[in-house]
């Protein structure tokens, strides 16, 4: 094949596939003169190079469609749907000419021109002008023109790729010398100026591997279009997010499984307009595919509204075909279900159709999809539609990484995976170590923690002047959060990634190898190697097991899960907690068997003061209301759903009742009892006169300071002359005082705590009950 | 001329010889970062240019025992299964055409050497153990 004749073929496709987006939106609004041109010209075009070529069998068959484009354009003829049909059938055809041209595909037979090229001059002047399918494209861009565009191997963008690479570092390693020689400001200057240019050289080239996601989903519309005319079926097509980028090689790897999974939606999810109406739904189907980027993922979304997967009937057909057994299927759930969608050989058409049954089933799509480390996750309710989720990665080779430094190494880290960074000395960390297992509590979230040292078998350097260590909070995509312990997180860099050699892979802990602008290899830590080689617990959260059984009638309330000082684990409410602290343990105090703490220059109740060691103490601080009490914990495990209603109520103490979670009974705090074993009777209203404070000792010291602290106002009963400027007040007096004040109620305090006959009415001085009693009934009187 | 030419080289006082095709230069390299948990002949990897090299001790292969490195050692670098390797080596003599074909194997081979060893090439008066370095690469 001669270089023109190449040329010819590339460009040709390179234009049809640009048009094909086209055709739709142009069938959608004929009157669209711009995307009428754009085909004129592209019949236009193609002649023209036949002729130049000598290729008379696509000459002839864009002349032919040329004259028809002319007549609409002239306005001799509309642009009806069957007229549009044989445009598009000559489209095609040429098409397969070009590819065997190229020597892809053998050539259509010669006679079938002869046919097309009738049908459109068959094609009746005035049509029926009910398009098939509706296009939507929400970011229209009405093509002025197709960009001119080359074919390159991918293997010189390669190459290209590398060269840049090995350009970058020369100049990093002649800007060391530079900088290691003073040399002339002028030659500093040029340098500068080649940095530059060496800069924007990298960026595009990147950028040749990155291509606009409208490329995947340029032939949809046409695909909808012809598949709902073949199945009598009518859909509108709604693309969005065309315009995030992905590495083209991803794009290729995507190309089919997309196909497939709107061919199906088609096909087995959009029901006939008849059955459509008669479910009440309007006639026309909807199938919406949607692209986005989440991190260095892209996410496309197939969603259609048709009649949804019956789970059951995967069940069944997938026993019937003997791929589960009875035993299998017993204890799966919804999702799981549906899943058996993926299982190899198993089709839920009940009959193969032309569209969909060629063999390519679900499993197919999803072995293509993880190929490329992406995920595929489908959801349906039968009725409404059917919505699949691909998850892929951006691109294999440039991700977002942290670079880390652990025992004098650099390793870098997916920056994807990481949530979170802390060091090992703030105040929401805390670390504890049980049986050698290590773990990091985040506030109240418990993660194993291990150290990237204790993995590479480096010893940890000891930090200058004492720096805190960092901990890096890893998810990896399946398995559980874990701390990982770095000496220090440097920097965060787009790195380019290479797959690293089998023996280092057989090291477990590395996804693989990139090079920084230094020039010194860095590994790429593996998030799940990691987990898997310091044997953390991969069990999956109790929230995530896929055997809970959750009776979603059952309220729910959220409760910390936390361990007692005496080792009991029990839960409480989440929303009485206002937050949870680790205090050091001297601002702890006692008196009289009530305890405190010291918070923020405040004094708060502790609820169950006791015996506190090490130099931090955990707390719950809660706060209801305006009340406010501490609660000690030994450590905060996790937050979990609590039944509303414990399993078992228990009246008594501060418990409220047993909940049944996981094979353990947690008791559960009764916060309203915890509050109400304080005394912290709301401040007293009121004035107590008290008879002798200024000149009784016991009255002023220990009387006085514990009338204060109930709430009260305390005046010493001499220096008032009227009892009207205090609203409710009461009198406190000794037994022996003959204090008469007809107009205030009288308390009378008594020295011996048995009372004789005539001080019967009289209140044993340190019965604190009964004192702080009659005082809130005699004030209550009043208020009343 | 279709005769197979050799890199005659001497690893841990072993003469061999390795057929040029299997082999792309030989290099002196730069810094090598050691790699966790790895196997003792995994050195680690090494920067050529804009390739990362992954490093292996063709001496602690067949030897067992890992020797102290010089600054810049010697190595020979290679494509294999498509990633680069840098195998390091004693010394490099030559590379030259074989005076005679390939001969078998004879004599009882080293067992260290027997998983790698293709045949003898005779060259410059001595005898040189053909090896394969794709065998010592995977191994």
């Amino acid at each position: 094949m001669d270089d023109l004749l190449g040329d010819f073929v590339a460009e040709t496709l390179e234009s049809l596939e640009a048009l094909s987006g086209e055709v739709i939106a142009w069938e959608a609004a004929p009157d669209n003169h711009a995307r009428l041109d754009a085909f004129f010209r592209f019949f236009h075009t193609v002649k023209g190079s036949c002729g130049f070529l000598d290729l008379p069998r696509p000459e002839r068959l864009a002349h032919a469609a040329e004259d028809v484009l002319a007549a609409i354009r002239f306005g001799t003829r509309s642009p009806d749907p069957v007229t549009i049909s044989a445009v598009l059938a000559i489209m095609d055809r040429i098409g397969e000419i070009a590819r065997g041209y190229a020597g892809d595909l053998p050539q259509p037979p010669e006679g079938d021109d002869d046919m097309l090229i009738a049908a459109l001059s068959a094609a009746p002047l005035v049509g029926d002008a009910s398009p098939a399918a509706n296009y939507c494209p929400v970011n229209e861009t009405v093509g002025g023109g197709v960009p001119r565009t080359v074919r390159l191997p991918l293997s010189l963008i390669d190459q290209l790729m590398s060269a840049v690479s090995d350009m970058v570092l020369s100049r990093n390693e002649l800007s060391r010398k530079l900088r290691d020689h003073a040399v002339d400001p002028a030659v500093d200057g040029s340098f500068e100026r080649l940095s530059v240019c060496i800069a924007d050289m990298r960026d595009m080239v990147s950028k040749t591997r990155m291509q606009r996601v409208d490329r995947l989903f340029a032939p949809l519309p046409r695909m909808v279009r012809d598949l709902c005319r073949d199945l009598g079926k009518q859909a509108s097509l709604i693309l969005e997010g065309g315009d995030v980028e992905m590495d083209r090689e991803m794009i290729e790897m995507v190309v089919d499984p997309l196909t497939h999974i709107v061919r199906n939606a088609i096909d087995h999810g959009i029901e006939a307009p008849a059955d459509r109406a008669a479910a009440g739904k309007p006639d026309v189907g909807r199938i919406r595919i949607s692209a986005g980027q989440s991190g260095n993922q892209i996410v496309i979304e197939i969603a259609d509204d048709g009649r949804g997967i019956r789970a059951d009937d995967l069940v069944a057909r997938a026993l019937r075909l003997g791929l589960v057994s009875d035993a299998d299927v017993a204890g799966l759930s919804h999702d799981d279900k549906l899943a058996l969608i993926f299982h190899p050989g198993l089709s839920t058409a009940e009959r193969l159709s032309a569209i969909s049954g060629r063999g390519v089933g679900m499993d197919v799509v999803r072995t293509n999809v993880e190929r490329i480390g992406g995920v595929v996750t489908l959801g349906s309710a039968p009725g409404r539609g059917t919505m699949i989720r691909l998850r892929v990665p951006m691109t294999l080779t440039i991700i977002p990484g942290l670079i880390l430094r652990s025992g004098g190494e650099f390793f870098a880290m997916p920056r994807a995976n990481v949530v979170e960074l802390l060091h090992d000395n703030s105040a929401m960390v805390s670390i504890e170590e049980v049986a050698g297992a290590r773990v990091a509590t985040v506030r109240g979230h418990r993660h194993a923690l291990v150290d990237l040292e204790e993995l590479v078998g480096r010893a940890a350097t000891p930090a200058p002047d004492g720096a805190p260590r960092t901990l890096m909070i890893v998810n990896p995509q399946s398995g559980i959060p874990y701390a990982l312990g770095v000496e220090a997180v440097e920097n965060h860099e787009e790195l380019v990634i290479r797959p690293a050699s089998p023996p280092v892979m057989a090291a477990g802990i590395f996804a693989g190898i990139t090079l920084p602008d230094n020039g010194r290899p860095m590994l790429l830590l593996d998030p799940v190697g990691i987990a898997q080689v310091a044997e953390l617990p991969q069990v999956l959260k109790r929230k995530e097991a896929p055997s809970a059984v959750v009776d979603e009638a059952q309220a729910t309330v959220a409760a910390l899960h936390f361990v007692e000082m005496d080792g009991e684990q029990r839960l409480i409410a989440l929303d009485t907690i206002e937050r949870i602290e680790d205090v050091p343990v001297e601002r702890f105090g006692m008196a009289e068997g009530s305890g405190f703490v010291r918070l923020r220059g405040r004094l708060v109740p502790v609820a169950n003061p006791g015996a506190l060691s090490g130099t931090l103490a955990k707390i719950l601080h809660l706060r209801v209301a305006e009340q406010e009490l501490c609660y000690v914990v030994r450590e905060v495990v996790d937050i979990i759903d609590m039944p509303e209603r414990p399993d078992l109520c228990v009246r008594g103490g501060t418990v409220a009742g047993v909940v049944s979670l996981d094979g353990l009974s947690l008791q559960v705090l009764d916060a309203h009892a915890l509050f109400a074993t304080l005394d912290m009777g709301k401040a007293g209203t009121g004035t107590c006169l008290v008879s002798g404070l200024a000149d009784d000792p016991w009255m002023r010291t220990i009387l006085g300071p514990l009338l204060v602290q109930a709430g009260y106002d305390v005046r010493d009963a001499g220096s008032v002359d009227g009892v009207e400027a205090f609203g409710p007040a009461v009198l406190l007096c000794d037994s022996a005082d003959h204090v008469a004040t007809a107009m205030l109620p009288t308390i009378r305090l008594r020295m011996q705590a048995d009372a004789d006959e005539a001080e019967s009415r009289s209140i044993y001085r340190y019965d604190r009950v009964g004192l702080l009693a009659a005082i809130e009934g005699a004030l209550k009187g009043q208020c009343a | 001329m279709t005769e197979t030419l050799y890199l005659f080289a001497t690893v841990a006082g072993t003469a061999i010889a390795i057929p040029t095709h299997e082999l792309e230069a030989v290099a002196r390299l730069g810094e090598i970062v050691p790699v966790a948990r790895s196997a003792p002949h995994l050195r680690g990897l090494a920067a050529l240019r804009s390739r990362v090299l992954t490093v292996i001790d063709a001496r602690a292969v067949v030897t067992g025992e890992v020797a102290a490195m010089d600054a810049a050692p010697l190595a020979i670098i290679a494509g294999v299964d498509g990633h680069s390797y840098g195998l390091l080596i004693d010394e490099v003599s030559d590379i030259s055409a074989a005076e005679n074909a390939i001969l078998p194997v004879s004599g009882r081979v080293d067992e260290a050497w027997r998983p790698f060893a293709q045949g003898m090439v005779q060259y410059q008066d001595r005898l040189h153990l053909a090896v394969s370095i794709a065998a010592m690469i995977r191994q």
